[in-house]
């Protein structure tokens, strides 16, 4: 049977997070455990003198440090020739078959920036496929870190899986307060300890077939639990998250118009879009997810087996109101309805 | 390459991986239908080169070759000097005006 690009690409994850916030610390934990030991590591320290690569290099030799600099803004010239050398080298056999890559950017580094270098170079992007985002959150640092650091805020934002660090170093009432800081800021981010063994299911290769509907149905479902009316005022006035709800199809062109327009127009406050999209040519939803001004590549899902048939958009926003959102959804794209 | 149309494939944008309406030209169709209603509220238009360009035309005749749609708001503001932003008030009522 014939693969799909979906199902044959390397998935490129990324850790990312704060600085500081136990970042290498987390790659070493899950780079201990058996089944990653087909991952090529791709470490970007921010500073003369790499460390990072060195502490991870005793676990897992197939490591590249990317020279000095920062990933997002000088760098992704060096995260493409780096992700082709491997490849060149894994084609080769100079480097055992790796079946993943994770990227660890430096504490001060934007993972919409990093997604864009595999989506937007033709090369990459018909090898490798975007994996997940993985954040980690310093549960000591994180209150004082999400109200003076903007990048906090779209690291976590654009997050799959959240990593809470450091949360023995801190009391019940500190930890709930995190946890209702995470809840505005990126409410569909899995949630994870670091020292939890669920740690060792990040970065899971790429499902197949019904197992892999199967688990994004279960990451959807999450969608349902965020309220569409928040019931307090977010902790920081500028960070609100906007879901959309719609029971009739969309049509697709009109949503694509409308949300690359949007994008264009205020990508850098959207911090993340995500959900699915009930489109009547299609037997199943069509799954959505971006960071920022990158969009993923549209995901279908066969059936809608399991979920509400409607379209399920959550969008977390940076100083825009999340009913004008609603509004232009409306105005632009459920015109179509009738 | 579209076996039925001979349409090379285009430039990767999220926006044509969406779902499948018939050939690629077909796409294109409805896809430029949808960028008209909204480029038409600022008397722009679009119109397809070849099956795998656009062309953005303005209202006084100005003209540029986009490949596709996120580089097409680009070259909307650059001609304009301003983005087309579907969050303001004056757009979205003359949107509304246009679907009662």
């Amino acid at each position: 049977m014939r693969m799909t690009h979906e199902e044959d690409a390397i998935p490129v994850g990324i850790l990312t997070g704060f600085l500081g916030s136990g970042k290498t610390t987390a790659l070493r934990r899950i780079l201990e455990a058996e089944a990653f030991g087909d991952s090529a590591v791709l470490i970007n320290e921010f500073g003369e003198v790499g460390l990072d690569h060195i502490l991870v290099g005793e676990i897992s030799p197939d490591v590249v440090l990317l020279n000095s600099g920062c990933l997002c803004c000088t760098l992704r010239g060096e995260l493409r020739d780096a992700l082709s050398s491997l490849l060149t080298r894994r084609i080769r056999k100079e480097v055992p078959p790796f079946k993943r890559v994770i990227v660890e950017t430096t504490g001060i580094a934007q993972p919409s920036l990093i997604l864009s270098t595999v989506f937007a170079d033709p090369q990459i992007r018909h090898h490798y496929t975007v994996g997940d985002v993985v954040t980690t959150v310093d549960a000591v640092h994180a209150p004082s870190q999400s109200r003076q650091e903007a990048v906090w805020l779209e690291q976590v934002a654009s997050a799959d899986d959240l990593l809470i660090t450091k949360a023995d170093c801190v009391g019940a009432s500190e930890l709930n307060e995190i946890n209702v800081l995470l809840d505005k800021a990126n409410p569909t981010a899995r949630r994870l300890d670091v020292h939890s063994n669920a740690v060792l299911e990040l970065f899971a290769l790429r499902q197949r077939g019904e197992e892999a509907e199967r688990a994004k149905r279960r990451r959807l479902t999450a969608l349902s639990m965020i309220p569409q009316q928040p019931h307090d005022k977010p902790h920081y006035t500028s960070v609100a998250t906007a879901r959309i709800v719609a029971t009739t199809p969309v049509d697709w062109e009109s949503f694509g118009v409308w949300l690359s327009m949007l994008l264009h127009a205020h990508g850098h406050n959207i911090l993340r879009v995500k959900g699915l999209l009930y489109i009547e040519e299609s037997d199943g939803p069509v799954v959505i997810q971006g960071v920022q001004h990158v969009i993923h590549p549209p995901e279908h899902l066969a059936s809608w087996e399991g979920l509400a048939r409607a379209t399920d958009l959550v969008f977390i926003l940076r100083g825009l109101d999340p009913d004008l959102i609603k509004r232009s959804f409306e105005v632009f794209v459920r015109r179509t309805d009738n | 390459m579209c076996g039925l149309c001979g349409i090379f494939g285009e430039r990767t944008h999220w926006s044509t991986q969406g779902v499948s309406r018939g050939t690629s030209r077909r796409q294109r169709f409805f896809r430029l239908q949808a960028i008209n209603r909204v480029l038409s509220l600022v008397h722009y238009s679009i119109r397809d080169f070849s099956g795998t360009d656009y062309v953005l035309c303005s209202p006084t005749g100005a003209q540029s070759m986009v490949r596709e749609m996120g580089q097409m708001w680009q070259d909307l503001e650059k001609m304009r000097g301003r983005p087309l932003d579907p969050l303001d008030e004056a757009t979205l009522q003359a949107m509304q005006g246009r679907n009662p």
